[in-house]
């Protein structure tokens, strides 16, 4: 009995240590890669000459800076934004009263709903291409 | 985030010349590349950054189950004499395993149809959406049948994995209220 009341707030003070290491290493994960990709683009240090000595060398913006010079910088960004727009305010125009008619009338159909918003992502686009390929043929 | 862009974040980051490679060499002496079986380009690499995709993934589609389970549920489990194991056997998991299953299912679909992010790491790469991408690209005749049996044999797969999705979020309804 002695022994189960001593075990017991070491047993508390590492309860929360796998949760904690799970979240660190997600951290990680999620992290690292954006991490090497802004080190890629803000420091000139050649990638063979890489390590640990050199990690701290020649971090710049004149590479980001480049890009603002870049000749089609300006439009390839207006055309990616016209881009991201439209399509956010015709799926809204589309979407809002379709989920308010469904929710409110049709309960019944939402997991076919469902089921055909997320179909988009899982039909393979190359399958697709290959149907419309199969039409031009 | 997906695509192109994702693989060349892991190529800069677990590519041959990557910064994750080069700093654990450098410091743990540890080469990535030394053994034999990871490579950004073949088969562990793309499952390392698939996960990128698919653990966001998987968290919205369990999410809410997991916030639909009541804690009145486990405390009428423990009123009864029930321990956590109990709880977790009898009640926590047969209301999430719906979930769950249509979970897997949902990121099996989208792993198994995923072109642009796994052709971007190798255009070489042996799964079918770069191989029937290569066949269209070489039918120039419209003599090649290949890649159209392949793309009709994958629909057939999608619609199971899609058709089992679909019964098991009728399930999941079931315990989220409304």
């Amino acid at each position: 009995m002695a022994g189960h009341m001593s075990a017991r707030p070491l047993r508390a003070r590492f309860a929360r240590l796998g949760p904690n290491l799970v979240l660190l290493l997600a951290l990680v994960f999620r992290s690292a890669p954006l991490i090497s990709t802004a080190r890629q683009s803000l420091q000139t240090v050649p990638m063979p000459l890489l390590n640990w000595n050199t990690l701290f060398d020649k971090w710049t913006f004149a590479g980001v800076q480049r890009v603002f010079d870049e000749e089609n910088f300006w439009p390839t960004l207006r055309t990616s934004l016209e881009l991201a727009g439209a399509t956010v305010v015709i799926t809204l125009a589309l979407l809002v009263p379709t989920a308010l008619y469904v929710h409110l009338r049709l309960p019944r159909a939402r997991a076919l709903v469902e089921f055909l918003t997320v179909l988009p992502y899982v039909v393979p686009p190359v399958a697709l291409a290959a149907g419309v390929a199969a039409l031009n043929r | 985030m997906g695509g192109v862009v994702l693989a060349f974040l892991f190529i800069t980051l677990l590519g041959r010349q990557g910064l994750g490679t080069k700093l654990v060499r450098d410091g743990l002496g540890f080469d990535l590349y030394g053994t034999s079986w990871f490579d950004i380009s073949s088969f562990w690499g793309w499952v390392t950054v698939y996960m990128y995709f698919q653990i966001p993934l998987m968290v919205l589609v369990t999410l809410p189950a997991i916030d639909g389970l009541k804690p009145e549920w486990r405390e009428a489990s423990s009123n009864l004499g029930g321990s956590t194991w109990t709880y977790w056997r009898r009640v926590g998991l047969p209301v999430l395993a719906p979930s769950m299953l249509g979970g897997f299912l949902l990121l099996f679909a989208n792993a198994f149809s995923t072109y642009a992010t796994v052709h971007a790491l190798n255009t070489q790469s042996n799964v079918v959406p770069v191989k029937i991408s290569f066949g269209l690209r070489n039918d120039v005749g419209g003599r090649i049948t290949a890649p159209y049996a392949l793309a009709t044999m994958m629909i057939v797969v999608i619609s199971v994995a899609m058709g089992g999705y679909l019964l098991l979020r009728r399930r999941v309804e079931r315990w989220q209220g409304t």
